[in-house]
């Protein structure tokens, strides 16, 4: 085998070893290396970013955060920022406003998302309802702080205060109002307490009971929410069973629905939903915590849709931050009598509104 | 010259020796109690779970084989849950207590049967503390829900090191300086609920002292955390070898 010299002056190309391989070749091998290079640095634990540990002890959400955007019913239409603190409740009324408790005060908005009024509270206020037209006192105003109930007319003007049938245990986390009939959630004592309009007892709901075949709520944190809707029959939200359970108002129990699932049509870990609300035909709206995610049951319980993914009301694309001061605390929802769903965000303490995707549309599932 | 300095006698030498003795005793005497009393406690690492993200630097930057952090369950915030999102992987098969369900990669989270009320099942979840390495990993997973696991530095195992590895390495400056008799950096939510129980059990203690007493300790224990988050706040960098952290040292 004879080799090819070439002198100092001499212009001919010099012809390629035939050991070399061709440049095809060296271009896979280094498109791979580039490839290679950029996995390491992406899932790389041992660098200045990673605690060297394997990929065994990273907790990973991803699959359950994940949704399907055809499952998404619902649009972030606007957002309204409320000018407080710290939010912790909200309620629609049947014209379309929306009121919003937190700090020591309540904001009551117009539809289009103005503030109309404020008022104050003496304490810090932790559920909140409004009467409707068919309660003897339309339009007043129940705001929970944590052991009593104070009660407002319309325009903000104090009225009385209510403690009867609540102890040095209570915690209130929910209110609501049927006709005449005032509830509210008591955490503390794992019961929901019944009023009249005039704020005289009538009762509790939800004692242990095995002769009527109540078992009793369970819950681990002091997230514990009623709602009734036009059936006037009331949900109660029993987070460590993971379910909603009905009962009439006199206390009998009418059957529960919901199931403990990380999967979506399910309620996530120890104690969820925290909230819930009822849209005006009847469907329910669960807010979760852990994985925030707002979804929509029908009257029966089944899941339908969902109104807002993990990833849209959390904004981030990581693991789930545990510090309690940057956390996604829990997602208040309330509907209005238009369809409209209003999500209240205490990290960016906005009111966020969802609207019905237009039909064929698909959602933005984060 | 040398003549006609004063001769002294062996009397008056012993005088001088005894008062130079008797000052510099006096002196040593009063240096060594000025020098206890400046003398501050013992200071140890800690790290303050409000600030904790369960990065996992505490398992492998500890310059001990096994890492001194380890996790603690706070009773008075766990919700004794069937489904406990720190005990189990999110995708888990069934509830129980096969090495595939576990989140713990260790398997250092014991999970006990309590008892069935309101017809759900209640579990105790202890930390089997030399199989726990201080990942972090169960703290997220409780996080998720009540948070009642967190992280804390075992001192009976830290070497207590002047500059600690784990708090160099700390992307939030968790770790902090703390007096040793204070041991511990509670949650502010553990603090709050501990406290309650406390007040409520002097409360309700009647004519039982030790019900009191334990009241009493309780309500201590939070309110040293409280004080500790006060100086904090009004002194947010104070310098090394005092209450700084860990960048301070």
């Amino acid at each position: 085998m004879s080799q090819t010299k070439q002198g100092p002056n001499d212009d001919r190309q010099m012809p390629r070893p035939p050991h070399l391989p061709p440049v095809a070749i060296w271009a896979i091998v280094l498109g791979m290396a580039l490839i290679a290079a950029m996995v390491v640095f992406r899932v790389d634990t041992w660098g200045d970013r990673g605690s060297g540990l394997s990929p065994r002890f990273e907790f990973d959400v991803s699959e359950l955060v994940a949704v399907d955007p055809n499952l998404v019913s619902h649009s972030e239409t606007a957002q309204v920022p409320v000018g407080m603190q710290s939010v912790q409740a909200i309620a629609a009324t049947s014209d379309g406003r929306f009121l919003v408790a937190g700090d020591r005060a309540v904001q009551i908005f117009q539809a289009d998302g103005t503030m109309a009024q404020a008022f104050s509270v003496p304490d810090e206020p932790r559920c909140l309802a409004v009467a409707g037209d068919d309660h003897d006192f339309p339009g007043r105003i129940y705001v929970g702080l944590a052991s009593r109930v104070e009660v407002f007319d319309a325009s903000g003007q104090p009225i009385a205060t209510w403690s009867e049938g609540l102890d040095q245990n209570t915690l209130l986390t929910s209110l609501a109002v049927f006709e005449d009939n005032v509830l509210a959630a008591d955490a503390g004592n794992r019961v929901v307490v019944r009023w009249d309009a005039t704020g005289r007892l009538l009762g509790t709901i939800g004692e242990p009971d095995a002769q009527r075949g109540i078992d009793g709520f369970v819950i681990p944190s002091e997230h514990f929410d009623i709602v009734v809707p036009t059936d006037g029959v009331l949900r109660v939200v029993n987070p460590g069973a993971q379910r909603i359970e009905a009962f009439t108002l006199d206390g009998s129990p009418l059957g529960h629905w919901g199931e403990a699932s990380a999967r979506i049509e399910g309620f996530f870990g120890c104690c969820n939903p925290s909230h819930l609300t009822v849209l005006a035909d009847g469907r329910f709206v669960t807010s979760e915590k852990g994985l925030p995610r707002v979804k929509l049951y029908s009257p029966q319980g089944e899941f339908e849709s969902v109104i807002a993914a993990t990833a849209l009301l959390t904004n981030r694309g990581g693991g789930p931050e545990i510090r309690d001061e940057h956390s996604s605390r829990t997602f208040g929802v309330a509907a209005d009598s238009t369809g409209r769903v209003l999500v209240l965000d205490p990290n960016t303490r906005q009111v966020r509104i969802f609207e019905p995707l237009e039909s064929g549309a698909v959602g933005d599932a984060g | 010259m040398a003549d006609s300095a004063p001769k002294k006698d062996r009397r008056g030498f012993l005088n001088d020796a005894l008062r130079t003795t008797s000052v510099i005793a006096l002196a040593g005497a009063g240096g060594f109690l000025a020098g206890r009393r400046s003398e501050g406690e013992p200071m140890v690492w800690q790290l303050d779970p409000d600030q904790c993200i369960g990065c996992g630097h505490c398992a492998t930057y500890c310059v001990l084989d096994v890492s001194a952090v380890k996790c603690v369950n706070c009773f008075d915030m766990c919700g004794f849950c069937d489904i406990c999102t720190g005990y189990f992987e999110m995708n888990y098969l069934a509830l129980d207590t096969a090495a595939e369900n576990q989140l713990c990669p260790t398997g250092a989270i014991v999970r006990q049967f309590i008892e069935e009320k309101s017809g759900q099942r209640f579990y105790e979840y202890t930390i089997d503390v030399p199989l726990c390495i201080g990942c972090g990993k169960c703290v997220i997973g409780c996080a998720l829900m009540n948070g009642s696991l967190y992280l804390q530095v075992e001192h009976d195992r830290c070497l207590d090191c002047n500059e600690c590895a784990i708090a160099v390495a700390c992307p939030t400056q968790a770790f902090h300086r703390i007096p040793a008799s204070q041991a511990e950096i509670l949650k502010r939510r553990a603090e709050a609920v501990l406290g309650a129980r406390g007040r409520r059990m002097m409360r309700e203690a009647g004519d039982d002292a030790q019900s009191y007493r334990e009241g009493a300790e309780l309500l201590e224990r939070a309110l040293t955390q409280r004080r500790w988050r006060q100086q904090q706040r009004s002194a947010p960098s104070v310098s090394s070898g005092s209450e700084g952290t860990a960048r301070d040292a």
